[in-house]
């Protein structure tokens, strides 16, 4: 780094030692945020995959908590750790639940988009010509629509669910994953490993799917850990205007919906999902951040 | 010149696809336009007659020439449901608000985004990069609909708290660069940017002290209307402080990234060695070619922004584009529905060629390649 080098040249008041103790005191905290990430990730997909078998109480059916109290407040001795909302329903549950749903579409959406854009990518930068133009209008035309309108009217059409929800947003990353795939296809293609394997006789779809595709596909996941983050933002924004799984089934989008006008008096109705979508999509943001700071390092 | 023609008729066929594509989507809505205008109770000839009097007797391919000759020349025809009115009408009242918010949304993000970001890339790996880069990453993983409740609790709920934070923070800045001023006045440096600072920070205590606004809930007030320029200012304000946290977060990485990349360069070494002062080498020397990836990332969110206001307008009860769209879906307004869209995207395929051309005007390398 040059110009860190630069910085500290203009500037040599601070003693060596100092420096590099804080140095490795940040490294240290970088290590301990990632792992910290890692860890809530763990416990939410794991939350997520036992919320039938955990022992929460009732958190989706309104009809099974007549005798449970309304709007408790959250206190860890009770069997409401984290309250409950105005009909009784236990936040925690609601909580794994909301988490089910999140991550399902999220990573769902992810990865039906990654794999239809990155194989239309690959085909397009690597055939060129006639089809590469088509593609090419295809996918600025569908970046051209106002995705949220779209995903309204998808849902309106048909009945908001999690697989329309998944398959909706999963079409919107369609068209970036199918610029990734090409620009990078674009630059494996005059290499010399493709040149070999032209030159040994390969056919073209050996080469698309054992030469080129192995090389895209990385770069195109690190990329997809920052959209699964993306898109579990955009179904807790369509939960939260009523797009998505409906009321009681519980998502942290529709949580805080429900919750947002009794915020003076409850916040936790409204804290309680709120924090955990921001823990989750924190957490994905950081690992995605980490592993492209180690991606560009091996570049270099 | 070539470039450019290119340019053009990409855009146009864009644009047909566009206009194409949002045609045929809502012919392959299922439901009736006809039971949209006459409800359910309707005779079977009163539909017959309304869905002649639409022109969807017609067959498909005449119906689309005469939509796409009636939208070439701005006029999209009546609004199906009630209130019937002109649809152009409606969007031209709609998209002033969303684009106020939208503009405004990005320009207090550039404001604010621009010099964290090239602070940050000068001081890297030091306290304001550390603190503003988490700062950032903490608000990139809020949702708009959260940043704006937790916006409305504050400043409508809660005004006299949200006075004294900004107070103290204000005094604070204020204090701190006047104490700077001094150790560097002391150091034989010159204070007097700092000083700057510290006598704007003082005159915003004032300010804030003499005049805080409270802001509505929810509502908008157009500039004509009574209240003029100061009720439009205090009703947008959150939604715009809304509209530019959700963006912020990106335009900063962006600009700091690439600033780094930039101070790193031979050039901006140059300008060290012949001694020019810091802002002189950060406003002057590095920003302008470190900012041809936030020119693009800032236009691309203007358009697609302009769509995409829709979750501040519900929060806030804005009459904008978003709402007018959502309202049309939801009552099977597809005449409404297909207007709007094909306006939004044709805007944002107009900014994506306007932020093309000041890549142009921005970056020489680009310009002279060309001739």
């Amino acid at each position: 780094m040059q110009s860190s080098e630069a910085t500290e040249a203009r500037q040599p008041a601070r003693s060596g030692a100092a420096r590099s103790r804080a140095g490795r005191g940040r490294l240290e905290w970088r290590t301990l945020r990632l792992w910290l990430a890692f860890a809530w990730l763990v416990v939410i997909i794991g939350v997520a995959v036992l919320a039938d078998v955990l022992p929460f109480a009732e958190a989706r059916n309104p009809g099974k908590t007549l005798y449970e109290p309304a709007l408790a407040t959250p206190d860890l001795a009770s069997g409401h750790p984290l309250g409950t909302d105005r009909h009784g329903l236990d936040l925690l549950g609601g909580l794994a639940y909301g988490a089910r749903v999140s991550l399902t579409v999220g990573i769902g959406a992810t990865a039906l988009g990654c794999l239809i854009g990155m194989l239309i990518g690959l085909t397009a930068g690597f055939v060129r010509g006639r089809l590469d133009a088509v593609v090419g209008l295809l996918t600025d035309s569908m970046l051209a629509f106002p995705p949220l309108i779209l995903l309204i009217g998808a849902v309106a059409v048909m009945r908001p669910s999690v697989l329309v929800v998944t398959c909706s947003l999963a079409l919107l990353t369609v068209p970036s994953y199918v610029r990734l795939a090409r620009a990078h296809t674009l630059t494996l293609v005059p290499r010399e490993f493709v040149l070999q394997a032209r030159a040994l006789g390969a056919t073209s779809s050996r080469i698309v799917f054992k030469e080129l595709l192995p090389n895209v596909v990385w770069p195109m996941l690190s990329y997809s850990i920052v959209v699964v983050a993306a898109m579990i933002v955009s179904e807790a924004s369509l939960s939260y205007l009523g797009l998505s799984v409906q009321r009681p089934n519980p998502t942290w989008g529709n949580m805080i919906a429900a919750g947002q006008d009794s915020f003076q008096q409850y916040p936790h109705l409204v804290l309680v999902p709120a924090v955990a979508m921001f823990l989750t999509v924190l957490s994905i943001n950081a690992v995605g951040e980490a592993v492209r700071s180690r991606e560009l390092r091996n570049a270099r | 010149m070539r470039a450019v023609l290119k340019r053009v008729t990409h855009l146009v066929l864009v644009l047909w696809l566009v206009s194409l594509a949002t045609f045929l989507l809502l012919e392959l809505v299922p439901g009736d336009p006809a039971t949209a205008v006459l409800g359910t109770s309707g005779t079977p000839d009163q539909y017959a007659q309304v869905r002649a009097q639409l022109g969807l007797d017609l067959p498909l391919h005449e119906r689309y020439l005469s939509w796409l000759g009636g939208a070439l020349q701005g006029d999209f025809g009546e609004s199906l449901t009630p209130p019937h009115q002109d649809v152009s009408a409606a969007l031209a009242a709609r998209l002033p608000v969303t684009f106020q918010i939208a503009a405004c949304g990005l320009l207090l993000a550039l404001v604010i985004s621009v010099p964290t970001a090239v602070w940050a890339a000068h001081r890297q790996g030091r306290i304001f990069d550390r603190w503003s880069s988490s700062g950032v990453f903490a608000v990139m993983s809020l949702p708009t609909f959260l940043i704006g409740i937790f916006l409305i609790q504050g400043f409508v709920f809660h005004p006299q708290a949200m006075q004294t934070a900004a107070l103290l923070v204000a005094v604070g800045v204020a204090t701190g660069a006047g104490w700077t001023a001094q150790r560097r006045a002391a150091r034989g440096d010159s204070p007097w940017s700092l000083v700057l600072v510290a006598v704007l920070a003082s005159v915003l205590v004032l300010l804030l002290i003499v005049a805080w606004p409270t802001f509505p809930r929810q509502g908008f007030s157009r500039l004509g209307a009574d209240g003029g320029l100061a009720e439009n200012l205090r009703h947008i304000a959150l939604p715009v402080l809304t509209v530019a946290l959700g963006e912020l977060a990106l335009f900063t990485r962006v600009l700091r990234s690439e600033m780094i990349q930039t101070l790193d360069t031979g050039f901006v070494e140059a300008a060290r060695a012949r001694g020019l002062p810091t802002h002189r080498i950060l406003l002057g020397e590095a920003l302008r070619p470190a900012s041809f990836s936030l020119v693009t990332v800032a236009g691309l969110s203007l358009g697609s922004l302009m769509g995409g206001t829709l979750i501040v307008e519900v929060l806030f009860n804005l009459p904008g584009m978003g709402r007018l769209l959502v309202e049309a879906i939801e009552s099977n307004d597809y005449v409404t529905v297909q207007a709007g869209v094909l306006v939004l995207a044709a805007i944002y395929v107009l900014l994506n060629a306007a932020v093309d051309l000041l890549y142009r005007i921005l970056d020489p390398r680009i310009r002279h390649a060309e001739q």
